[in-house]
């Protein structure tokens, strides 16, 4: 008896043990690693076990390439980069803790967070503590002007993008009449899909034909049944689409299991290969923005693409192309060391002063030229930076002309 | 006809969340035990099948049963690991130790297989059929048909069948049953690997209708699952079918209806509590014996 009742003490102690262990795991390197005080640190947050684990892990492939090449190079005024990479898990409570711990082991900057949810959390805890923060992917509109003066965004945000794209989709498909949906639970989509997408739409003069009735659905939803059966009814032109590509393509083959044929206009988070490999020939004229093309002539840009798709052809087979979110991160560090470099910092340079350096290099960038094109950072600390909307044309994005 | 093919839609949907209810329930009613990881057997037995189609170019016939096979055998690992060492009086450590071993699972396909959805090639599918105008999805019915046929056959195992008989005295009675000599153990066993598998039958099928399937499939389908199976009453597998059914056509109706669409979730929970309060016991009373006078 005594030995049964020892029994489920110790199951249940194990249990709790595992529980902490994948807490724990989750939490990233949490050790931190001792810089040897000669090189520059910069840290980075990035989603290596979550929802965004597969793009978290080729986000940090992109950076790393950049670091190598620069240190290759002589690093910064001849100080080496060290990046410190940091798990978030997706979670916005987690990029907050490791925003925080980041500040605190004195790195120069943080690039990321990735996700725009998380960037809420953690911008005005970098606001706070006068750490410069830059996410190379968030696009949900206010963010970063939300959090001056510390934090930056490397990224177009959908209402800039949107505002380019969309009088260009409507013209090239006549469109008069428009379906809108959009993902209730993503930050960014919900924001692409209530916002920026029904108001440029109606600034095109294009009518709204679910006005007041947006559809929405769940992230991660693979059944949209009810919700096609509901939009072929509506018989509209086009489709706005504020979603991620994974929703994308799934909605995508609903819509040829049932017949639907139009275009379908999204924004930055429905750009990558995935979208073509997920959706197949369901995906034919879906239009998403970019401020990146992968077919890109500049030299600088295709050895990039060259280094980085052996790396992540080990994550993603089926996908081992650079998107717009890796080239943003590849780009990021590129802008930090160019910012360092113009301010003669170096490893001896104390903390604040970098932070200081920095925020104000990013503040008054101007036509930085990196692999996406160049890019300057506007009054909201957001990125200006050339607009590519692509339409998937038989299995391949193309610029929509 | 517009409404006609959402009802058939959110009865394909509905039959989805029947079939992983079921399951659940099989295992509420004979033994009183919640089993978390009921929605992750689900996701592993889709990857399996996928992998088992593309590794060995398996055709539909072969790699269903294939899935159903593993998922069975991760439902007896489940039992083994999670439930067996546990004292029965420790009502919540199988439930905190089946929620750690899904995340275990979910975080191994992350790192072994990746976030991202993986794709089911699209040669292997049971087409769409389309009747009078309406479309109907090949492998959705399927599905349904399953889960009727298994609610039937589950009743008259339960009923008629010697194992299902020690099943039901076991959710009379654990101690009486065993020293009437149920062999316990091996009751326990079985009900794990037959709900398990029927949590895996609905993996791969639903992996074969929508084309992919989501390292994170089974938080979604897993909570909806239990939602089901309160809904339908606890441990009741007629209830548990009723209910799915009933949670698929509301959700096709949050379509239907104008401006409900956002409120899904809200719809789905509030009408778990609606529920409840009016039938504390689910829509159709609860565990395997109640059928029984």
């Amino acid at each position: 008896m005594l030995t049964k009742s020892k029994k489920g003490i110790f199951a249940t102690l194990a249990v709790l043990t595992l529980v902490t262990a994948t807490a724990l795991t989750g939490c990233g390197d949490g050790a931190s690693t001792s810089s040897s005080g000669d090189t520059i640190q910069i840290g980075a947050l990035v989603d290596k076990s979550g929802k965004g684990a597969d793009w978290g892990r080729k986000n940090e492939i992109a950076m790393n390439i950049a670091v190598e090449e620069i240190n290759a190079s002589g690093g910064i005024n001849g100080s080496p980069i060290e990046l410190l990479v940091r798990d978030t898990n997706g979670r916005n409570e987690e990029a907050v803790n490791l925003t925080r711990s980041l500040a605190g082991q004195g790195v120069a900057a943080i690039v990321g967070p990735f996700f725009s949810g998380e960037c809420e959390v953690a911008f005005p805890q970098a606001n706070q503590l006068q750490v410069p923060i830059i996410s190379p992917s968030s696009a949900k509109a206010g963010i970063s002007e939300n959090n001056r003066p510390w934090a930056f965004r490397n990224s177009m945000t959908d209402d800039k993008l949107l505002r380019e794209a969309t009088p260009r989709f409507v013209k090239a498909f006549d469109v008069k009449t428009v379906v809108v949906l959009h993902d209730e639970r993503d930050a960014w989509s919900k924001a692409v899909g209530t916002d920026d997408l029904p108001r440029e739409f109606k600034a095109a003069g294009v009518e709204i034909l679910n006005e007041g009735n947006y559809f929405s659905f769940n992230t991660g939803e693979t059944n949209f049944s009810a919700i096609v059966t509901q939009v072929r009814n509506l018989n509209p032109d086009a489709i706005a689409f504020g979603g991620l590509y994974n929703e994308a393509a799934a909605f995508a083959r609903e819509m040829e299991r049932q017949g639907l044929k139009i275009p379908v206009l999204g924004g930055v988070g429905m750009y990558a290969g995935a979208l073509i490999q997920q959706g197949g020939t369901a995906v034919e004229n879906f239009v998403a923005t970019s401020s990146w093309n992968v077919d890109s002539e500049d030299e600088q840009a295709r050895s990039f693409v060259e280094k980085f798709k052996p790396q992540a052809a080990q994550i993603t087979p089926a996908d081992p192309l650079p998107g717009s979110f890796e080239a943003n991160h590849y780009e990021t560090i590129y802008m930090i060391a160019h910012v360092l470099e113009q301010a003669g910092v170096d490893h001896t340079t104390p903390t604040e002063e970098v932070r200081l350096a920095l925020r104000d290099g990013f503040a008054n960038l101007k036509d930085f030229k990196g692999i996406t094109g160049l890019t300057s950072i506007d009054e909201k600390g957001d990125g200006i930076k050339t607009i590519y909307p692509l339409v998937v044309r038989e299995g391949r994005f193309e610029i929509l002309e | 006809m517009l409404l006609l093919q959402q009802l058939i839609n959110g009865l394909m949907q509905g039959s989805i969340y029947a079939l992983v209810a079921i399951g659940y329930s099989l295992v509420f009613g004979v033994l009183n035990l919640l089993n978390m990881a009921h929605g992750e057997v689900f996701m592993i037995a889709g990857f399996v099948g996928l992998l088992l189609i593309l590794a060995l170019d398996l055709p539909i016939y072969l790699a269903i049963p294939a899935a159903m096979a593993a998922a069975a055998l991760l439902g007896v690992i489940i039992e083994l690991l999670c439930f067996r060492p546990i004292k029965k009086e420790f009502h919540l450590a199988p439930v905190v130790s089946t929620i750690a071993f899904g995340t275990v699972l979910v975080s191994l396909t992350v790192n072994f297989i990746g976030s991202e959805p993986q794709v089911f090639p699209a040669h292997v599918n049971i087409g769409d059929f389309s009747v009078g105008g309406i479309l109907i999805s090949g492998t959705e019915l399927l599905m349904f048909a399953i889960a009727i046929t298994l609610m039937v056959l589950l009743t008259f195992m339960l009923e008629k069948t010697k194992t299902g008989r020690a099943m039901r005295a076991m959710a009379e009675n654990e101690k009486a049953a065993q020293i009437l000599g149920v062999n316990v153990k091996r009751i326990i066993i079985t009900t794990f690997a037959i709900s398990a598998a029927l949590a895996g039958i609905a993996g791969i099928l639903v992996g074969l209708r929508f084309g992919v399937i989501s390292p994170f499939v089974g938080a979604t389908i897993g909570l909806k699952a239990l939602a089901v199976m309160v809904i339908g009453g606890l441990g009741n597998i007629y209830g548990a079918m009723v209910a799915g059914l009933l949670l698929g056509m509301l959700e096709a109706a949050t379509v239907v209806i104008p401006g409900l669409s956002p409120y899904v979730d809200a719809v789905i929970w509030g009408f778990l509590v609606f529920v409840l309060l009016f039938k504390p016991n689910g829509l159709l009373g609860t565990r395997v014996q109640a059928e029984r006078v």
